[in-house]
């Protein structure tokens, strides 16, 4: 008989929540693929998840000029990425979509009323899980304590689009699950953690329907871009989150308790050139280095209105290049920045 | 249990299951109810909606948000009604679910 091959398109990945970074949520050792939050993830292709801990070169004179086997280091070289996953609203106003757990991850807490705000206080890790739908022999990934420390969202791209990625505690592979270290030894297997690899949710529910990513309206310094005098071409929005993992703490090979260092959230934008009022205000204003507000909302019926707001915006210079039968004028990387000393205001997403 | 869409759409993967328009009537299993409703799919047992006073006229005509969004103030009265009880149908849903499992 022949092996069982694995097709891209076979494939479901799934998001679930943590109460802690180093344990997967269980019920009687068994990871609860039904507890709220569990959510199955409507993404392409491009997911990686990664653990390869370290390798420790030996340092042993050897009385050869060849290389002698190392030995396992820390288990610190463990990430994730997930490129263009679609931003689908769930169709319900004040709701957040399937992919609540990815920008809880990038905010450091819960969303309120469909509006997402950043916090300093938390980093919010997720399981990240990666399913061969009813193949269970080929290979399963199940990665631990993910926490995000790069995004970009992709704006007016035929569909909205969120890019992430970070590091994981761990990740756990279906074929060597039984060599896994219990909890005793920092896994998360054993007394206390699963005793055997997670099983892929049933049924999974989804909400809302793809929307196309290029209807909306846009305002940069309360000035309404419009396809007449001051064409919006492209935007994106990205941010680094600060996260990251202790990753030299005594006693443990795995990582330790994350931190949060600083954040960064950035725009960049580019115009069809024109001698509008509005555009000419923006040039203006990124020699001066003069603070704006931009918002991106895509979408324009109720229950599927993703709503970018960046405060402090200090737009870079811009350039100015051809493209086939136009001129375009495109700001690079433009930091935004909190409106006040208390306030972590720099960026919020809303659905309505 | 039969469950009533009051707003937005949603799937059941792996199953016929599918919501698109106002109305929509499901017979769900537990599982089904808890996967959908605890995932904030806008669903309202039948009694309920249909306490709510929609008339068949109103869910034909309005059957999504974008056609919901030229409806009379009558109309958004009653669907913000829907909506409210949904979220607070899932908030007890929810409660009850996690007493269950204490």
């Amino acid at each position: 008989m022949s092996a069982q091959f694995a097709s891209p398109f076979v494939e479901r990945l799934i998001l679930a929540p943590q109460a802690a970074f180093n344990l997967i949520p269980e019920t009687g050792n068994l990871w609860s693929n039904i507890a709220t939050g569990v959510q199955l993830l409507r993404a392409g292709s491009g997911c990686k998840i990664k653990a390869d801990p370290t390798l420790i070169p030996n340092p042993v004179k050897a009385g050869t000029r060849s290389m002698q086997p190392g030995i396992p280091g820390r288990r610190s070289n463990n990430t994730w990425t997930l490129p263009s996953v679609p931003i689908i609203p769930c169709g319900v106003t004040l709701t957040v979509p399937d992919m609540d757990l990815l920008f809880q991850a990038i905010f450091g807490q819960v969303a309120t009323a469909g509006a997402y705000t950043l916090a300093d206080g938390a980093v919010v890790p997720f399981i990240l899980a990666r399913f061969q739908h009813g193949q269970p022999t080929l290979s399963q990934q199940f990665a631990v304590g993910c926490i995000t420390t790069d995004w970009s969202i992709n704006i007016n791209s035929d569909i909205i689009t969120l890019s992430s990625n970070g590091q994981c505690y761990w990740v756990y592979d279906s074929e060597n699950f039984a060599n896994e270290d219990t909890v005793a030894n920092g896994g998360c297997k054993g007394t206390g953690g699963i005793t055997a690899f997670p099983v892929e949710p049933t049924s999974p529910g989804v909400l809302g329907t793809l929307q196309q990513g290029f209807k909306g309206v846009a305002t940069f310094d309360a000035n309404s871009v419009d396809s007449v005098t001051f064409p919006l071409i492209s935007a994106d929005v990205k941010g680094k989150t600060g996260n990251s993992y202790t990753n030299d703490a005594f006693g443990t090979t795995y990582p330790a308790l994350p931190a949060g260092g600083r954040r960064m959230v950035s725009t960049r934008c580019t115009f069809q050139e024109t001698d509008a009022a509005a555009l000419s205000n923006l040039k203006v204003k990124a020699k001066t280095k003069t603070a704006m507000n931009v918002t991106y909302q895509i979408g324009t019926t109720a229950g599927s209105i993703i709503t970018i707001s960046l405060k402090g915006v200090q737009l870079a210079v811009p350039e100015y290049s051809d493209e086939a039968a136009r001129v375009v004028t495109a700001f690079s990387d433009s930091d935004a920045s909190a409106s006040t000393v208390s306030a972590t205001d720099e960026i919020a997403i809303a659905f309505t | 249990m039969v469950y009533v869409l009051t707003h937005g759409s949603f799937q059941l993967v792996d199953t016929p299951i599918k919501g698109e328009v106002l109305g929509q009537k499901f017979d769900l299993t537990d599982q089904q109810a808890r996967s959908l409703i605890g995932r904030g799919a806008a669903l309202l047992p039948e009694e309920q909606f249909n306490g709510i006073g929609f008339t068949a006229e109103e869910i034909a005509k309005y059957p999504n948000a974008r056609r919901q969004a030229d409806a009379p103030a009558s109309f958004h009265a009653k669907h913000e009604a829907a909506l409210t009880a949904a979220r607070e149908h899932r908030a007890q849903f929810l409660a009850a679910l996690a007493e269950e499992n204490k």
